[in-house]
């Protein structure tokens, strides 16, 4: 049995080369080479992934040449979809450095700009995200732009800046809001828990709670209207707060003075109004299916005239918080990035001692 | 008699005969066929084709040393280095210290970027025994890529080896063509042409070459002298378009950069 290796005739049955050691029994060696994405895809979907592709490819083709334009002609879209992640088009190619300064780089603006968002810099940061992916394209389209003259470049350029915005960031921006919603706290009392102009990020509508827990620091609709209603000295306005739930549907609440009990057990220092004072006011009701009961900390409104008995009828039934006005849980105080934490639920379902309240001047 | 051995398994040749290939009227192809149409596709730079029937030729002959070389070596041209080392390896396992698969793992290495690596598998790719021009041409790119001075000579070995001929040359300008040494490719490229005028695909690897050194006019000359001697080369036709919309601004920006790259 002659090696293909070496040319050695070793002994009939030798299953391996007696001077080269290469393997003379073949019989069940895989012989297809592996392709680029197998090591991560499997083979099937791979498959289906590149007649996928090659259909995008196919109708991109002709779609260019109906519309004359000259852009994507002979463009592989293959690198182009790899290009939504920046550098991995690159890596892919085999400039592997580059794809990883690329990738890192472009993950720390993202970093940065999620460490920005909702602040003067935010946009700033935005743009540099999505400038340096558009460079990222620019450097795979490289060789067919300088082919081109100036003002198709240009034209490119913005066009591939289009497409990034309308495709991928904004997309995933509105996705991201629907997961996680940032809310600059205005107009709020400030307290150790909050000052007035930090940056809140909320649990958004795909994550929003079925129910709440007590305890827990919620972003609440305030509507105006619903305060106006039956009383004439009064001109409220539609706003949003930011307090911790104190009282679950079906409990029994009882307000005198600075004095809060729920279910008959006076309330426990750390399920307090985040605020540090409340305007005394005093109730007492059961509160109704799908109603929370919420101190209110931020009220706009011009009272005319009014007595005590009116004032706590008033704060009473703004108290009273539906659940579908309660737009999401306080998950993180964002910013300042000095007073960064999180904002959990403190649940204590036994309160145990009776708190002191200092009533707002 | 007859019922006690008749379901004895001792093979049936008419069964055998029916289900035949060249009975089911199918050309039998062997090994040496896909080789050879392997061969004959990547001389004419059709990489995939022609990575598909290096593969058909080793699920016939797994033996084939030459056919898991010509895989990675259409892996690499197909740019994809990571399977081409990959695959390198798997090679290297079976066949100990082949030359040419240590030639096709260092190229590999090298294109990845791993120059390191690649040196080392040229040095043991050199040392083993045999010579080709593969290997030589493959030493020159490592040498081009660490910036020595001799990848010249490498090539010029590579060339001067036992059964080189043009395709050689075309192979060594689209190496200093994927290193940006444009005025050396179309020097090479232009051998190939000399010693093969009538191979549609010199004349297309001129106009790539014409095209990087910013050349339009020439490049169009030799794209439409590749569509002459092929009609059915759809890559040189759309090389030729994409010429014709090749602004003078481009053509003299790519000449400029070209003779800085050399």
């Amino acid at each position: 049995m002659q090696c293909p290796n070496c040319e050695f005739n070793n002994i009939p049955g030798q299953r391996t080369c007696a001077r080269c050691t290469s393997v003379l029994d073949f019989g069940s060696i895989d012989v297809t080479p592996p392709r680029a994405g197998t090591t991560v895809i499997p083979l099937r979907f791979r498959s289906r992934l590149e007649i996928i592709a090659s259909h995008i490819d196919y109708r991109l083709a002709n779609a260019s040449r109906r519309l004359g334009a000259s852009v994507l002609n002979d463009v592989s879209v293959a690198p182009l979809l790899r290009s939504i992640v920046p550098g991995w088009a690159h890596r892919h190619r085999g400039q592997r450095r580059l794809g990883w300064f690329l990738t890192w780089v472009w993950l720390g603006l993202m970093l940065v700009a999620a460490a920005l968002m909702g602040g003067p810099f935010g946009w700033t940061a935005y743009f540099a995200v999505v400038g340096w992916h558009g460079l990222a394209i620019n450097l795979i389209l490289n060789r067919r732009l300088i082919e081109m003259n100036v003002l198709a470049r240009m034209g490119t350029g913005l066009f591939i800046w289009v497409c990034l915005n309308a495709f991928i960031y904004l997309p995933a921006g509105v996705m991201l809001q629907r997961l996680v919603t940032p809310f600059q706290a205005d107009g709020i009392l400030s307290g150790p828990l909050l000052v007035d102009g930090d940056l809140l990020l909320t649990t958004g509508p795909a994550l929003r709670p079925t129910a709440y827990q007590r305890g827990d620091i919620v972003l609440y609709r305030v509507r105006g209207d619903s305060l106006r209603a039956g009383y004439t000295n009064i001109n409220a306005r539609d706003g949003f707060g930011v307090e911790r739930i104190i009282g679950l549907p079906g409990d029994h609440i009882e307000v005198e003075g600075a004095t809060i009990k729920v279910n008959g057990a006076p309330v426990s220092a750390a399920d307090l109004p985040i605020r540090p004072g409340f305007r005394a006011f005093s109730c007492n009701l059961v509160l109704p299916k799908g109603c929370y009961f919420i101190v209110p900390s931020t009220l706009v409104m011009q009272v005319y005239h009014m007595d005590q008995a009116q004032t706590s009828e008033l704060l009473s039934s703004a108290s009273q918080v539906r659940s579908d006005d309660i737009l999401g849980r306080v998950l993180i105080r964002w910013r300042p990035f000095r007073r960064m934490a999180v904002l959990g639920s403190t649940p204590s379902p036994v309160p145990t001692s009776a708190p002191s309240l200092e009533p707002t001047p | 008699m007859n019922g006690r051995f008749s379901r004895l398994e001792l093979g049936r040749p008419e069964a055998e005969a029916q289900t035949s290939p060249t009975l089911r009227g199918e050309q039998v192809r062997g090994a040496d066929h896909y080789f050879a149409e392997a061969q004959r596709s990547y001389r004419r730079g059709d990489f995939e084709p022609a990575l598909q029937l290096f593969t058909r030729a080793l699920r016939e002959d797994r033996s084939r040393v030459a056919a898991w070389v010509g895989q990675v070596q259409m892996l690499v041209q197909l740019g994809e280095f990571a399977e081409a080392r990959l695959w390198s390896d798997k090679a290297l396992e079976l066949f100990r210290n082949n030359g040419e698969l240590l030639a096709g793992k260092a190229q590999a290495c090298l294109r990845q970027p791993d120059s390191r690596a690649a040196l080392m598998c040229s040095d043991a790719s050199i040392q083993s025994p045999g010579s080709s021009p593969y290997r030589w041409t493959v030493r020159g790119e490592v040498m081009l890529a660490t910036a020595e001075p001799r990848a010249r000579d490498c090539f010029e070995k590579a060339l001067a080896e036992q059964g080189a001929d043009w395709f050689d040359a075309i192979v060594v300008a689209r190496v200093y063509l994927f290193h940006r040494k444009v005025g050396a490719a179309a020097e090479f490229v232009s051998r190939a042409t000399t010693q093969a005028p009538t191979e549609p695909y010199a004349w297309f690897v001129r106009a790539e070459v014409m095209n990087a050194f910013g050349n339009i006019g020439h490049a169009r000359d030799a794209c439409a002298r590749a569509i002459e001697l092929d009609p059915k080369d759809q890559r040189s036709r759309q090389l030729l378009t994409r010429l014709d919309h090749t602004s003078h601004g481009a053509g003299l920006f790519r000449k400029v950069k070209g003779w800085f790259s050399g």
